[in-house]
């Protein structure tokens, strides 16, 4: 547990370096590709760096295609689609991505990672979040 | 609407005609005082009073607050008469700590005309009018702290006698009350009784001051910084706990309700979050405790995420967990206990100590004794401005001289005067319990005469309920009076016997007036509670004792308790339970009525008694009928966090006793001696008596002493006053009040918003449960 948080822990303060420790675990003599994080703040928030280099990478590339996804997601259809499917989004706008995260966004259902738990209130009364969801 | 009940007062304090009609009989009642008025020639037996509001026409236009007290007489010898007075109601502002509402006959005595057997006879009528200018009848007396800026402090009690103009005609006496930092509203505005549901007195209050006064201690509880939560709003941005801020806050009246929002926001990585809820809470007398209930709006989360941690975390798995750690963090550890907080520690505690405060009042606490107490209890509680109902009633006044409970087994023998029941006839019995099961009755025997007419409960019913009645016209007391015989097993009745509970009035063999009343009934006995009352004779009494006066701003803090959810949940699921077996004892009438049309069948008297059984509240289903709805009721005020007392210990103030020597029957007073500890005291007179070594201050004045004094010493103070009458007998009487030094009282702690968290945790935690279908909102 202490090893994961001060690993963190440094992942925060240094993103780049994060790859590096990586490289530990992969297989000796293979030379890694030096990632430049587009968007750092990822790495802690989705736990970036559990995965392979490769799909990390992958997952960069996406980001080359930010202002077209922005502007797409100021129309409110586009932005549904995209929170519903993010596949047909992507596809639907020619951005390519690899058939890794191409099956992974078709594996996805928003509905079933979201919370699923209601509140007890003590007189019994049960409150059900509505959650509203606002894609930046 | 808020205010519009208490047009711009704090709070007011309404009570009806009936109510003052009872209070002011009790007074007239007490030591003889109505029969004093007359000569010594008219012997006063009995009397009815009626009480009016409505203003007469034969008063001068300048004359305020009118009030019409109608007595009709029967003196001894058979002769009749009426009496009218009509006085103005005052406030008496003549003591610094006290403004007391009486009928002051002394400066506002407009109308006394008196009749004996329908003729007016001038020298008596001026005879009478003279004794009533010597006096003036203390009503509800109001402890006030004339200059505090404090919000709890009384600083001023108006009124009004309300002709209510509306077709409820609901006649009151409007109180108005100013509290400390507030300003008098519109006297002129009260034309009409606000909603009191019928009950005896009821007490609104303003939301303004109640924001007055929740709001520096919401400020303080939370840690806002003094201001913040002004006018019951509060908008910024405080962190509470865990880096959720708290960003508004308010709490505003509603129609029937107190409406509570609240909104947090946090933020972290990949995420902006705000959460807001929205709840009203509903204020109710729950077996003698006032307690709210709250409806929850469905909490609302924003959720702002960046496209990529949306598709990151998305595919990633990791949106899942951003989404439920958001949400508990807000709602189940922030905004949920926000709402129970403000509506079971915030918004109950406060108008609990409330309802103290003003029962404190009304009952006199602290302040000189009234010639008759007045008890209450809490009854109904309301929000249209906030408004809690109250049933008013004299206390006992008149001397007892035997009560208590007794068993009158089938045949035998009873005598109210000393309570002694025997299996045969002896000297002195009252009523023999004659023939068995629903042939029983009750009959009267040589010397003693039933009451015809009906009596209050018997807790309210006092002597001069009894002179309304009508004796000799019958002499038994038959089954049917008494209790109804259900011959079938009901699921929520046990007995056999529903009892009416019915209060009968008798005079006695010995010449007494009693009530009696029987509360319980089996196939071999009657369960029977009775009072029975002194005859008049002239007797001497000390009444009055050492009191403390009210201190609700100047206090320390001497000890916090805390008790937890479990116990009080636990001993309110008793509370209710008790009263829902005593109010099903009260279906007497329905059963009656549904006997009477003879219903035989066993399934149609069940369906008809549930219907016949009224809701207790309109909003809930009716309380009997099923257990389900029982169990609502419990889990309606179901507690998540149990409740935090504080000991108050008031600033060292002198004690004070006003003491009276009271003497009943028909003697006149020649002259009162009072003395203290041995010393005695000069009629008429200011000045020091040491008691065991501590110095007292007195004053005396006829019937009256007054003694204070700022020790802190705890003692016995012997009191003694020696009475000669006007035919030279002579009465003393010795008594040694209690001193004690503790002026300590106990009220509801409202517990920092950290302390309250922190117990919510331990003690009820953040229940979820599995939802159906969770509600998903993309935003546009």
């Amino acid at each position: 547990m202490k090893k994961q948080e001060k690993k963190s822990g440094k992942s925060v303060d240094n993103p780049a370096k994060a790859p590096k420790e990586t490289k530990r675990t992969t297989i000796p003599g293979l030379k890694a590709r030096k990632i430049t994080f587009k968007r750092p703040d990822l790495i802690d928030a989705v736990g970036f760096e559990k995965f392979s280099p490769g799909i990390q990478e992958q997952l960069n590339e996406l980001m080359e295609h930010e202002k077209i996804i922005t502007a797409k997601l100021r129309n409110p259809k586009e932005k549904e689609l995209f929170v519903q499917d993010p596949g047909a989004f992507l596809e639907k706008h020619k951005i390519k991505v690899s058939p890794f995260l191409e099956r992974k966004m078709k594996g996805f259902r928003l509905q079933e990672i979201l919370p699923v738990e209601d509140f007890m209130m003590p007189n019994g009364q049960r409150l059900v979040p509505k959650i509203r969801i606002n894609i930046k | 609407m808020a205010g519009s009940q208490t047009h711009g007062f704090d709070m007011v304090i309404e009570v009806s005609t009936a109510t003052i009609n009872n209070l002011v009989s009790g007074i007239f009642d007490n030591e003889g005082f109505l029969g004093s008025l007359f000569p010594d020639s008219y012997i006063l037996e009995r009397f009815d009073l009626a009480t009016n509001f409505n203003r007469p026409p034969d008063v001068p236009a300048s004359a305020e607050n009118p009030v019409e007290l109608i007595a009709s007489l029967e003196f001894g010898e058979e002769n009749t008469g009426q009496l009218r007075i009509v006085a103005g109601m005052v406030v008496d502002r003549s003591d610094e700590d006290m403004d007391l509402v009486q009928i002051d006959f002394k400066d506002h005595l407009f109308v006394c005309e008196l009749s004996i057997d329908g003729t007016s006879i001038g020298l008596v009528n001026t005879f009478v009018a003279n004794r009533l200018k010597e006096h003036s009848i203390p009503l509800i007396p109001i402890p006030v702290n004339r200059s505090s800026s404090d919000t709890l402090d009384i600083t001023r009690a108006d009124l009004k006698i309300i002709d209510d103009s509306t077709d409820e005609d609901g006649d009151a006496l409007g109180v108005m009350l100013t509290f400390g930092g507030g300003t008098a509203g519109n006297l002129g505005a009260f034309n009409s009784a606000f909603a009191r549901e019928g009950a005896g007195a009821a007490v609104a209050i303003n939301f303004d001051w109640l924001c007055r006064n929740i709001g520096p201690r919401i400020e303080e509880s939370i840690g806002l910084s003094e201001g913040a939560f002004s006018n019951c709003r509060f908008r910024g941005s405080h962190t509470i706990k865990d880096g959720v801020k708290l960003t508004e806050l308010d709490i505003a009246p509603g129609d029937d309700n107190i409406q509570v929002s609240g909104k947090v926001k946090k933020s972290g990585t990949c995420y902006e979050a705000s959460g807001e809820i929205g709840a009203r809470i509903f204020v109710s007398i729950q077996a003698g405790e006032l307690r709210v209930r709250f409806e929850t709006d469905d909490p609302d989360i924003d959720v702002d995420i960046p496209w990529y941690c949306y598709l990151a975390g998305g595919i990633l798995g990791a949106l899942g967990g951003i989404l439920i750690g958001v949400i508990s963090s807000i709602v189940g550890a922030i905004l949920i206990p926000l709402i129970l907080w403000i509506a079971q520690s915030v918004i109950e505690s406060t108008v609990s100590n409330i309802a103290g405060q003003v029962t404190d009042a009304i009952g006199g606490a602290g302040v000189t004794v009234p010639l008759v107490g007045v008890g209450n209890v809490l009854d109904r509680a309301f929000i249209d401005d906030l408004t809690i109902t109250y049933d008013l009633f004299p206390e006992e006044y008149a001397e007892v001289k035997s009560e208590g409970n007794l068993t009158l087994r089938n045949g035998y023998f009873l005598d109210l005067d000393n309570g002694i029941v025997k299996s045969s006839n002896f000297s002195g019995a009252e009523f023999q319990l004659e023939g068995t099961h629903v042939g029983r009755k009750m009959k009267t025997l040589c010397g003693t005469s039933l009451g015809a007419g009906r009596l209050p409960d018997f807790s309210k019913a006092r002597r001069f309920h009894l002179y309304r009645l009508t004796y000799g016209e019958v002499n038994e007391v038959p089954f049917d009076q008494v209790a109804v015989y259900v011959d079938f097993p009901l699921p929520w009745i046990e007995d056999k016997y529903v009892c009416s509970r019915r209060v009968f009035g008798a005079k006695t063999s010995d010449g007494c007036l009693s009530l009696f009343q029987i509360y319980h009934v089996d196939d071999s006995n009657y369960y029977i509670r009775y009072r029975t009352y002194q005859m008049e004779s002239s007797t001497v009494r000390i009444v009055g004792s050492f009191r403390c006066r009210p201190a609700w701003a100047n206090f320390e803090v001497a000890e916090i308790n805390y008790t937890s959810a479990a116990e009080l949940n636990s001993h309110f699921r008793e509370k209710v339970q008790l009263e829902f077996d005593d109010k099903s004892l009260d279906l007497i009438d329905k059963v009656e009525a549904i006997r009477s049309e003879r219903v035989d069948e066993k399934q149609g008297l069940q369906v008809a008694l549930k219907s016949a059984i009224p809701a207790v509240d309109a909003k809930l289903e009716p309380l009997y009928g099923e257990a389900l709805t029982l169990d609502k009721q419990f889990l309606d005020y179901h507690k998540a966090v149990g409740d935090w007392l504080e000991r108050r210990v008031p600033e060292r103030k002198s004690k004070t006793g006003h003491f009276r020597a009271s003497v009943d029957g028909d003697a006149v007073v020649s002259s009162v001696n009072w003395s203290v500890d041995g010393h005695g005291l000069k009629p008429e007179t200011e000045g020091e008596v040491r008691v065991q070594g501590e110095v007292f201050e007195y004053k005396t004045s006829g019937n009256y002493l007054t003694l204070s004094s700022n020790s802190g010493k705890e003692m016995e103070v012997p009191i003694k006053v020696i009475v000669v009458t006007e035919k030279g007998s002579v009465f003393t009487e010795i008594r040694c009040v209690p001193f004690k030094n503790d002026c300590g009282y106990t009220v509801r702690r409202i517990p920092l918003f950290m302390e309250y968290i922190e117990k919510f945790s331990s003690e009820f935690g953040i229940v979820k449960a599995r939802s159906k279908k969770p509600e998903l909102i993309v935003s546009r």
